[in-house]
């Protein structure tokens, strides 16, 4: 239960991060807060020759906000959205997505980044940020490019990340005053991975209206039917889709696990006010 | 990749004293304590952030030592359940421990009154329900938990007395509540998605696992079984493999996968035979990782089979797969099949793009079964958070 041996470099900025990673090239591995790796290192199923530490370099663990949106640096972590220390930009769904988040001891540690880029389909930010329409910024050799959220993710376990590079920040629209959030998430125990997790994110002001079903076997789902149904009939409206569009987005999953995504959504519909 | 032990000097606060250490970058924070500072009352259950038993205070923080290197903890305060003397709130569940039967064994307990601590810090209201989810990290395997909640409740009964004023309060973050207000019905111009259709992973039995793909390719079947009986030019076509050396209808072949973190290479031995007449012919080989000590063994049957139009034909791939050693974990359930699933797509896919002119994808390199690291997740880490 030892980590094999590596070299540990800890990154000052994300600059750094990349030019080692660069340096290194595939035997080396970013860390972050550690909480997905850390394990995998302990147990030997990640056997990398360098270790490059991104959870102090200064330029990712910052937030930079503007009218529109909020850039939350990789390194954020999940406690600092919890205890409100970096601003919200979602009307509370980021803090309370955080709170629910495995265990303390563990938000203490893991990173926002470092969730995304571990790229676990039942991961809470995976969910979250697709569903509230994030961007995500990779910085590598020739600088920062962008990535939406629902790019990102191509298969779980696998991202839009190059070999190079890093996931420096999260760019994540302001919901507007009259936007409603809804999430929740089966887990059979508390702090263990989701078994299904329904996501709604409806902004009227902004035109904007998102569910998805999330912890499959790949990254979520959207449902599109039930989004619209949501703008254009509200909540009881999504409600009356909801089921006849899991069934055609999932149509392949067992009944019984299509039951868990729709009472996952359902009660994800019936926080921001549907009553059926 | 450095063979030696390359020891770097750390220096941190320990309980209110500096302390300076020598250590691997691979040492972990609970192992620095215990074994450098003789810090043992830091217990090490599941030593993979599970369990709890390790947890400390970093910079007032509880974390889990075992998974926290120790390196990353440079100039910063620990503190560790031998820490606690002077501490009156670690003073007061102690005892409630001891009153309420919080403890049996001992071994979570160091970590679950780390957590304690924490837990009556951070809220300024507490129901039981509330006390059971935060201490949902910390597993304990006597008590059943009814001692534990008992004596967090006390003490938090008496948390003003024993709390300096001004400790830090974090409300738990809650939920708008929305009911019965009208949400505004809008023209809906954002958040729109491509809709996809999701598909299980199949949970397979055994370990050996055979998949099936099937592609029609708009060239003539002679064409396609000259390209497919050509190993110099098919086996680059299978994701990661490459072709070291072929002697008479034996092969020496490298293959590399890439599953998240994780990376094997494995260099072994093939085969294979063409019949030309019948246009079916079959590659497999064993090989093993160098790293870990896993061995692995696949087969691939592939049959070209002409369209009656003549200008088309299709390829039938059935391909199979098993694993032993360190690495198999990922043989279980669903592993395999998504693995071979994974693969003989982007063997198809290559063969298709090769057929038609291009280039093998550069992708097959770093095989993309990283799928298969779901269940990996499943199965291995079925008791592990989600982060």
């Amino acid at each position: 239960m030892k980590p094999v041996k590596f070299d540990y470099l800890p990154a000052r900025d994300g600059a750094e991060a990349v030019r080692l990673l660069t340096e290194h090239g595939d035997e080396a591995k970013c860390i972050a807060g550690g909480q997905s790796l850390g394990p995998m290192l302990n147990l030997r199923l990640a056997r990398p020759a360098v270790l490059v530490d991104l959870h102090r370099a200064e330029d990712l663990t910052g937030v930079e906000e503007s009218r529109d949106a909020i850039v939350y640096g990789g390194a954020v972590r999940h406690a600092d959205f919890e205890d409100g220390r970096v601003a919200d930009a979602a009307r509370g769904m980021l803090p309370f997505v955080a709170s629910r988040i495995a265990y303390r001891a563990v938000r203490n540690r893991g990173t926002l980044g470092g969730s995304l880029s571990h790229a676990d389909p039942a991961a809470d930010w995976v969910c979250v940020m697709t569903g509230l329409g994030a961007t995500y910024l990779l910085r590598g050799k020739k600088g920062v490019r962008e990535v939406a959220a629902e790019d990102f993710i191509q298969a779980a376990f696998m991202t839009a990340l190059g070999a190079n590079e890093i996931l420096a920040g999260v760019r994540v629209p302001r919901l507007s005053e009259s936007a409603r959030w809804g999430y929740y998430k089966f887990c059979k125990k508390v702090g263990e991975f989701s078994q299904a997790t329904g996501v709604v994110v409806v902004d009227p002001e902004r035109g904007y209206s998102r569910v998805l079903v999330g912890a499959l076997d790949s990254p979520p789902v959207p449902l599109e039917p039930v989004a619209e149904a949501l703008a254009e009939d509200g909540p009881d409206g999504a409600l009356a889709v909801l089921d006849a569009a899991v069934d055609t987005a999932l149509g392949d999953y067992p009944e019984v696990n299509r039951q868990l995504y729709k009472v996952a959504v359902r009660r994800a519909l019936a926080q921001i006010g549907a009553t059926r | 990749m450095t063979s030696k032990p390359s020891l770097s000097e750390l220096t941190l606060d320990v309980n209110g004293e500096a302390v300076h250490g020598r250590v691997e970058g691979r040492t972990s924070l609970a192992d620095f304590l215990r074994e450098d500072l003789d810090l043992t009352g830091t217990h090490l259950g599941c030593e993979h952030g599970v369990c709890g038993a390790c947890t400390v205070e970093l910079d007032g923080q509880p974390v889990r030592a075992c998974i926290t290197l120790a390196r990353a903890c440079e100039g910063r305060a620990v503190r560790t359940i031998e820490g606690g003397d002077d501490d009156p709130l670690m003073a007061a569940l102690q005892d409630a421990f001891m009153q309420f039967h919080g403890l049996q064994c001992g071994f979570c307990t160091p970590g679950m009154l780390m957590a304690c601590r924490d837990i009556i810090l951070r809220h300024d209201s507490l129901s039981d329900d509330q006390i059971r989810i935060a201490l949902g990290g910390n597993l304990c395997r006597c008590t059943g938990y009814v001692g534990i909640v008992n004596a967090v409740r006390s003490v938090f009964e008496r948390r003003a007395e024993l709390l300096a004023a001004g400790e830090p309060l974090a409300k738990p973050p809650t939920q708008p509540d929305w009911a019965g207000q009208p949400l505004t019905r809008f023209r809906r111009t954002g958040g729109q998605m491509q809709a996809v259709e999701a598909t299980p992973m199949e949970e397979g039995a055994g370990d050996d696992q055979t998949l099936r793909e099937t592609i029609t390719v708009q060239k003539p079947a002679d064409e396609v079984w000259a390209f497919l009986s050509d190993v110099e030019r098919v086996v680059p076509c299978v994701p990661g493999a490459r072709l070291l050396s072929v002697n008479g209808n034996e092969l020496e072949v490298e293959m590399e996968i890439s599953l998240g973190a994780i990376r094997a290479r494995f260099k072994g031995n093939g085969r294979y035979q063409f019949d030309d007449q019948a246009r079916t012919g079959r590659m497999e080989g064993e090989g093993r990782d160098a790293r870990s000590g896993s061995s692995a063994a696949g087969g691939l049957d592939f049959a070209v089979i002409a369209d009656p139009a003549g200008d088309r034909c299709r390829i039938e791939f059935v391909a199979s797969y098993s694993v032993t050693g360190p690495l198999s974990q990922f043989s279980r359930g669903g592993l395999v099949k998504s693995f071979v699933g994974a693969m003989a797509k982007m063997f198809a896919d290559n063969v298709q793009r090769v057929l038609s002119g291009g280039q093998v994808s550069d992708k097959g390199n770093r095989l993309s079964v990283l799928q298969l690291t779901l269940n990996v997740i499943k199965s291995w880490f079925s008791k592990l958070f989600n982060k």
